[in-house]
């Protein structure tokens, strides 16, 4: 049994002047457990959307969606999300912000403060559980956002372009954190983002969108061997599979070009 | 960054000019001849002020005053902050009662004290509620503005956790709010004041306002100028009191870069 099963996901917003728009069409996804998956595509495809169906955020227009086999109705226990923004709460310390979750959801606070703490300690902020967000870097600010994801120990991890806003160092190095995370834990990961290159370096599989309406364009099966270093970026295996990934937008974007010449020209023969 | 020896020079400056301004203001007085009752010197209105204590008629007046704006705050804000709750969490109270609000805050409170002495008498009453009338529009408006302003995606982080509506108050709204709010009760405590002192002046037989008043009629105006200058130094004491409050409570939050309303 998948740990996530999405089938025929459909998703309609009413637009403010009337009418609908299709944001997710027909969409099939699923992942086992275990797993890590990337979701690829352009910004409006409705990435972030598919992910806030998934943890339960948003209500959905038909389809089905599974978590272990129960119909998603609203947030589910074991999964943690993480944001493109850290939203943590400035007035509570690094610690207090991890356990916000252990305290929203009842749960004994001192069982799970020696795994607050092991959190910090892997992600390297130990000294910094007095601090205060402001006085944190956006990389450092954004682990923490992870560690509180991971805190209740949910099975299931849903990230939302978790890295957007950090630099290309810092990125990288959040890359190899997260992937050693999932080497110890094994939970099962799903990672939003618009970088095709994060996507094959961390993921099992990459699941490529298109937009408008938002559907599942390619699954890519990604065969490189781990555990990864950033080495395997310089490797012409991973060149090919950015490259075939990559090749997909450049076609969607031609065609959405083509599609806008077209238009125009339809404008000008009425005019 | 400023240095506190840069800081220390900065305050000896500002204090030299406010030295500097009352010996220009006795210099004048005392070259043109004003008479003491038109414009008193400095020195005149320091008399004023030292035989105001002296007398015990400003300690006396001053409580009388100061307790009807804190009786008067007190109420007035904790009515507004829990009206301001209300408002902002029911959608039916924002939809129907915030343009009444925002309408009555523009109305001259200054211009209803004859009415609210009518209503609760020359006593105390009517200094408390108009202290309370004036402070609670500030505080109101804010908390609504506050709790309203809260980053939606942060109450989908903690909906994530299937918390409940209250949860999300408690962990998330009410301390993002909490720097608007100090900052509708800052206004609040200086309307306050201004709010008894206007009771005191229609129709009183006690109080700061009520003394400033009676030196007028009496044509001491130097006992006037007494009166303004412990009036404003009132005021001023209890906005520090509440900026050192708030600094404790907001201290996440950098001050002046609040809303006023």
């Amino acid at each position: 049994m998948p740990s996530i099963d999405v089938r025929r996901l459909t998703k309609e917003y009413h637009k403010q002047k009337g009418g609908q728009y299709r944001a997710l069409s027909d969409l099939d996804f699923e992942v086992s457990k275990g797993e890590f998956v990337s979701v690829v595509g352009p910004s409006g495809c409705g990435k972030s959307t598919l992910m806030k169906i998934v943890a339960g955020l948003i209500p959905y227009t038909t389809g089905t969606v599974a978590i272990d086999g129960r119909p998603v109705v609203g947030p589910d226990r074991n999964v943690g999300v993480v944001f493109q923004d850290p939203l943590l709460l400035e007035w509570r310390n690094v610690t207090e912000n991890v356990m916000l979750p252990i305290q929203v959801l009842r749960l004994p606070r001192a069982d799970y403060q020696a795994k607050c703490d092991a959190l910090l300690d892997m992600t390297g902020l130990r000294q910094f559980a007095d601090h205060y967000p402001r006085e944190l870097s956006g990389g450092m600010q954004q682990r923490v956002a992870i560690c509180r994801a991971l805190v209740f120990d949910p099975a299931i991890l849903l990230m939302d372009e978790p890295f957007g806003a950090l630099d290309a160092m810092t990125r990288d190095y959040m890359n190899l954190e997260l992937l050693k995370l999932w080497d110890r834990s094994r939970k099962t990961i799903v990672l939003i983002t618009h970088s095709i290159s994060e996507a094959v370096f961390l993921s099992d599989r990459v699941y490529v969108m298109s937009q408008s309406p938002g559907t599942i364009k390619d699954i890519v099966t990604i065969d490189l061997p781990r555990p990864r270093t950033l080495d395997v970026c310089a490797t012409p295996r991973f060149g090919e599979y950015v490259a075939g990934i990559r090749a997909h937008f450049d076609a969607l974007f031609q065609e959405r070009t083509r599609a806008c010449v077209a238009e125009r020209a339809e404008e000008e023969a009425v005019r | 960054m400023t240095t506190s020896s840069q800081r220390a020079g900065r305050f000896l400056q500002q204090v030299g000019v406010a030295i500097g301004f009352l010996l220009l203001w006795e210099l004048i007085v005392r070259v043109l001849q004003v008479p003491k009752f038109i414009v008193p010197s400095p020195y005149d209105v320091l008399l004023s002020i030292w035989l105001g204590f002296k007398s015990g008629v400003f300690l006396t007046n001053g409580w009388y005053t100061l307790s009807a704006t804190l009786i008067g705050f007190a109420i007035g804000s904790l009515i507004g902050f829990v009206l301001g709750v209300l408002v902002s969490q029911v959608d039916v109270l924002y939809r129907l009662l915030y343009p009444y609000v925002v309408a009555f805050q523009t109305v001259p409170k200054v211009a209803i004290a004859p009415l609210v002495v009518i209503w609760f008498g020359f006593g105390i009453g009517s200094k408390i509620a108009m202290a309370l009338m004036i402070c609670f529009f500030p505080v109101v408006v804010n908390t609504i503005e506050g709790l309203r302003s809260v980053n939606p995606e942060r109450i989908m982080l903690l909906r994530s956790y299937s918390a409940s509506r209250f949860d999300i108050f408690r962990f998330v709204e009410l301390p993002a709010a909490l720097p608007f709010i100090f900052a509708g009760l800052d206004i609040g405590i200086v309307l306050a004041v201004i709010g008894t002192v206007v009771g005191e002046f229609v129709g009183s037989t006690a109080g700061l306002g009520y003394v400033l008043m009676k030196f007028n009629h009496e044509i001491d105006i130097a006992g006037v100028f007494a009166s303004i200058v412990v009036l404003s130094v009132l005021g001023v004491l209890l906005h520090l009191i509440l900026r050192v409050v708030q600094e404790r409570v907001v201290f996440w939050a950098k001050p002046g870069t609040t809303i006023g309303a």
